[in-house]
């Protein structure tokens, strides 16, 4: 694996990984299984493009303008489940299946490239680093904000109570807590990320693709799962760390059987490889375990 | 974080085996496709055979590394920084968005696209002739002209076409311009008969009758899904509805040009050949396939024309590649 690959590896994992923090605030802080990001990812990627090429918009606030249509996107979800009462997986698919037209009317089209335009990672050409170097580090740095700002929030008393929500809606509602208005702000930052992933990695792929949010909600799941269980933890602090180690194994994971063809794979085993690495790397995480139940199997 | 440590070193191992499996005096050839769907595979089939039958023979003269992204943007993206980093001699994408994420991946590289409906509105290329830069490839745009060809020597008074479409489809809109712009010098005018809706279609499509000598349902969701009821009005009324995609002749429509997609993998292999000779690839002409082909897939649904009152003439039938009875 050339270097040029390693770090396009790491700037797809950074991506996913806000795509992860934002699964775990919705399935993990918030216990709402958000089937929305299906749509907002590439609604992020649309809204942006659009802003760009079209209204020739500065990237960095059509970016910005692309987390807060995503924002809108899991506020509508959480809407449907708090006032209307429908389900909170069929609200997401909802709002999911509605964002695919909604996407083609913002791109008047399936397919809206960026190649000819400014994104964000041409400003960063200033510091005169090779870009496949500067646009990862770049986003390593973008997670890693967002991370803390997470982390930050769920320290706050308004994210305190909404972790309650999440965890006992019943004990947070009797200390006054409004249970539904945290869903409404927590599944809409989820998307507001998920959307700014999406707005970026439509820049760094050079288009926004009205199929781009295809896999997304499997991806940001996994992501978070693999990385809860290799790095399993109580504190905010290392599950959100967890989550971007996650997403980027994840990636890796894809990466190596793209590698894997000298063993006789073909090209269309990659998401079968992928999935037995991630399996494999599951069960790897649990040898300690085992080890010890040899252990105890050899003394008697 | 051992576990990390493990993985990661695991990774770089398989890596580093994985490149030097590249033997270092063969040429590289890297080909890659979002999907895998019979267009597309057809599409590489030709650019293998075309590379071949100019020497380049996988395994023997160059090596080929084919990779499918299965539908998923994120691993497309991959690919493309794994074929830059693994810095082959050409990068041959299939499909639009493959295509951008390579362009987007590196402006070193020689790449030829193809089965890329409209590479110009993709932003691949500027221009068709010599586009410069680092880019060319193959469009595999509908081909209008040979269908309209086929449609008139079916229809021989063929003086008006009606146009059945959905306007808020980009690609229905784009055709209709083309069947404009190719039906003019044939003496074919056009008849638009909009329906946004699958609803609306029967409608469209009796406004139609009497105004036009024969409809064209172009390859636009909201209409082939009513595909059905246009070709029962054509029967009533004798109308010969014609589509844009052969898919529709099975479903009754009298006729279609479809294009043969191993004919573009083999112009796109060609081109790749030339490169791989040494000639800049920026010189190379992009092209739109139907141009440059000479063999199309004409199908022909004999008895949809009998029950819209059309006789087939031999000289079409001739040409048939798929005749349905």
């Amino acid at each position: 694996m050339s270097l040029y690959e390693i770090l396009g590896t790491l700037e797809t994992g950074f991506i996913y990984g806000i795509v992860a923090l934002g699964a775990f605030l919705t399935f993990r802080i918030l216990d709402f299984p958000d089937l929305t990001v299906e749509g907002s990812f590439p609604l992020g990627a649309a809204v942006a493009a659009t802003l760009m090429v079209s209204a020739g918009w500065n990237p960095w606030i059509a970016t910005i303008c692309a987390g807060l249509a995503g924002f809108v996107a899991g506020f509508m979800t959480a809407l449907l489940n708090v006032r209307f009462r429908i389900l909170h997986i069929l609200a997401g698919i909802l709002i999911a299946i509605s964002l695919y037209s909604i996407n083609l009317r913002i791109m008047s089209g399936p397919n809206k490239p960026l190649l000819m335009v400014d994104t964000v990672f041409t400003y960063l050409e200033v510091f005169g680093i090779p870009g496949y170097i500067i646009n990862a580090i770049f986003l390593g740095v973008v997670i890693i904000l967002i991370k803390f700002a997470l982390d930050a929030f769920l320290a706050t008393g308004y994210g305190i109570s909404m972790r309650a929500a999440g965890s006992n809606p019943a004990m947070a509602e009797a200390n006054g807590v409004n249970v539904g208005k945290m869903k409404l702000v927590g599944v809409g930052f989820a998307n507001g990320l998920t959307a700014l992933a999406g707005a970026l990695f439509a820049q760094s792929f050079g288009a926004a693709d009205a199929y781009m949010g295809i896999g997304v909600i499997i991806i940001g799941l996994a992501s978070v799962i693999v990385g809860m269980s290799i790095m399993p933890s109580g504190s905010i602090f290392l599950a959100t760390i967890a989550c971007i180690v996650g997403a980027i194994l994840y990636r890796l994971a894809v990466a190596l059987a793209l590698n894997a063809d000298f063993i006789g794979l073909q090209a269309s085993d990659v998401q079968l490889v992928t999935a037995l690495l991630v399996i494999i790397a599951l069960i790897l995480q649990q040898s300690g375990n085992l080890r010890s139940i040899f252990r105890r199997g050899n003394k008697r | 974080m051992t576990v990390l440590l493990r993985s990661a070193v695991a990774a770089i191992v398989l890596g580093v085996a994985a490149t030097s499996a590249y033997a270092d005096d063969m040429k590289k050839v890297a080909i890659s496709t979002i999907v895998e769907v019979p267009a597309l595979t057809d599409t590489k089939q030709g650019i293998i055979d075309a590379l071949a039958a100019r020497g380049y023979v996988d395994g023997e003269t160059i090596t080929i590394d084919y990779q499918n992204a299965n539908g998923n943007m994120p691993t497309q993206q991959q690919i493309a920084k794994k074929f830059v980093g693994d810095n082959p001699d050409i990068i041959m994408p299939i499909t639009t968005p493959t295509s951008q994420a390579m362009i987007s991946a590196t402006s070193d590289i020689p790449i030829v696209f193809s089965t890329v409906t409209d590479p110009i509105k993709a932003q691949l290329i500027s221009q068709y002739e010599k586009p410069g830069g680092n880019v060319t490839g193959v469009s595999d745009a509908a081909p209008i002209e040979p269908q309209l060809d086929l449609f008139k020597e079916i229809v021989p008074g063929l003086k008006k076409i009606g146009f059945i479409y959905n306007p808020g489809l980009d690609n229905a809109v784009a055709t209709l311009g083309w069947v404009k712009e190719f039906g003019a010098p044939r003496g074919i005018e056009v008849v638009e008969s909009p329906a946004p809706t699958t609803n609306e279609v029967v409608l469209a499509t009796k406004k139609l009758i009497g105004e036009v000598d024969a409809i064209y349902i172009p390859n636009d969701t909201t209409i082939v899904a009513a595909l059905e009821a246009i070709v029962k009005v054509g029967q009533d009324v004798d109308l010969p509805i014609f589509t844009g995609e052969t898919g529709g002749v099975e479903r009754g429509a009298i006729a279609s040009v479809g294009l043969d997609y191993v004919g573009i993998g083999e112009i796109a292999g060609n081109m790749a050949a030339d490169v791989l000779e040494g000639k800049p690839v920026g010189e190379i002409d992009a092209v739109i396939a139907y141009k440059t082909l000479d063999k199309f897939k004409v199908v022909i649904n004999k008895g949809a024309a009998e029950r819209m009152g059309v006789m087939i003439p031999d000289s079409v039938m001739a040409q048939a590649t798929q005749v349905i009875e």
